[in-house]
């Protein structure tokens, strides 16, 4: 079975107001294409309640740096009390819509994911020395690779909610 | 005293043949709706996409159990006598109530859903024909050929080419779906 490192831990944006929710799905979507990521909508819920619409994203794009390493980014997005509104930006009226978003992300990479070094106790236990001890410089240049993906993720997704909320003119 | 011969005899399984390993799977993905929705055009949407691709569309499970409806279509694109595509559409819903609602002029028969939507896709290599015989298990041999040229000789092509492009295509057939669900997750930038 493939090995999952789990590396950075898990961390949640937290953001109350208003928002547009499809310009988040796309730039979040833009973000990891241009990174070079395969996409993994694992689930998209949305459910009507008498308080608003409640909203549940689960993305795990994966991106194949090699034949033997691959990473991974949870992406798990939770929006509650979603209710449309209408904003006037520069006199043009815009629908968007209101509510409490929490996103959490966790970032990890996966060894042999093609589980070639399954086969047998031996291999294993070499695949191990080899991951812990003799390529361990490897392992680190893609935890690294991964860290420095996630913390552009955070800082994107931050800077995109923050973008809603100057949008507003009170 | 007198044994009595048991009814039927399961035989044990065949542990000679060796495992096949004939699908290349893909990840799948969950669209999960609770609302009013107009579920005959869905369906309609979703069998017209698969027959413009060129699938061969088949309805393998329709189960209609008061009020939980479960409806499997299932995909078949030939592209060599060896490989072919597969697209599953998977739908399970339980149904609330008939709703009539007012677009326009016109007054539409609606449902009021939980609604779940699963789309799968593999890649299916020596597949059998409509009868049901597939050459490729017919003897332990042939499966460990099999099972060989889809690990070491066409494994890549079959991984870079046909893969990433079915499962591409259903995340258009899962936009489609989205956009008609008038969720807010629309979009798709792959």
């Amino acid at each position: 079975m493939a090995e999952t490192h789990f590396i950075t831990g898990r961390r949640e944006i937290n953001f109350e107001g208003v928002l547009n929710v499809s310009d988040l799905h796309a730039s979040l979507d833009h973000w990891f294409k241009e990174k070079g990521y395969d996409k993994n909508e694992v689930r998209c819920e949305e459910i009507a309640t008498k308080d608003g619409k409640y909203i549940e994203w689960l993305f795990e794009p994966w991106k194949k740096v090699t034949d033997y390493v691959k990473l991974v980014i949870r992406v798990h997005a939770r929006m509650y009390n979603i209710t449309e509104v209408t904003v006037e930006i520069d006199k043009h009226p815009m629908r968007m819509v209101k509510g409490r978003v929490n996103i959490m992300l966790e970032g990890m990479f996966i060894t042999d994911y093609e589980d070639r070094f399954d086969q047998q106790p031996f291999y294993f236990f070499i695949r191990t020395l080899y991951d812990k001890f003799f390529f361990r410089i490897y392992t680190q240049k893609y935890s690294g690779l991964l860290i420095e993906h996630f913390d552009e993720l955070r800082a994107h997704l931050k800077s995109a909610l923050n973008l809603f909320r100057f949008k507003i003119e009170h | 005293m007198t044994e009595s011969k048991p009814d039927a005899v399961v035989p044990t399984p065949d542990i000679t043949v060796p495992k096949s390993n004939k699908d290349f799977h893909n990840y799948d993905f969950i669209v999960r709706f609770i609302g009013v929705v107009d579920f005959d055009a869905l369906y309609n949407l979703v069998c017209k996409w698969m027959r413009y691709r060129k699938f061969q569309v088949y309805e393998t499970l329709h189960k209609f159990k008061p009020p939980e409806i479960e409806i499997d279509l299932d995909g078949r694109r030939k592209k060599t006598p060896y490989k072919r595509d597969r697209a599953f559409v998977k739908f399970h819903m339980f149904k609330n109530k008939d709703v009539e609602v007012l677009k326009g002029d016109k007054v539409v028969k609606m449902i009021d859903v939980r609604m779940k939507i699963v789309f799968k896709s593999f890649i299916e290599t020596g597949y059998s024909n409509e009868l049901g015989w597939d050459r490729w298990n017919t003897s332990s041999f042939k499966i460990f050929l099999r099972n060989f040229i889809n690990r070491y000789i066409i494994k890549k092509e079959i991984d870079v080419g046909d893969s990433d492009s079915i499962y591409y295509e259903l995340y258009e057939l899962q936009q489609k779906v989205k956009e008609f669900l008038e969720m807010e997750a629309k979009g798709n930038a792959y």
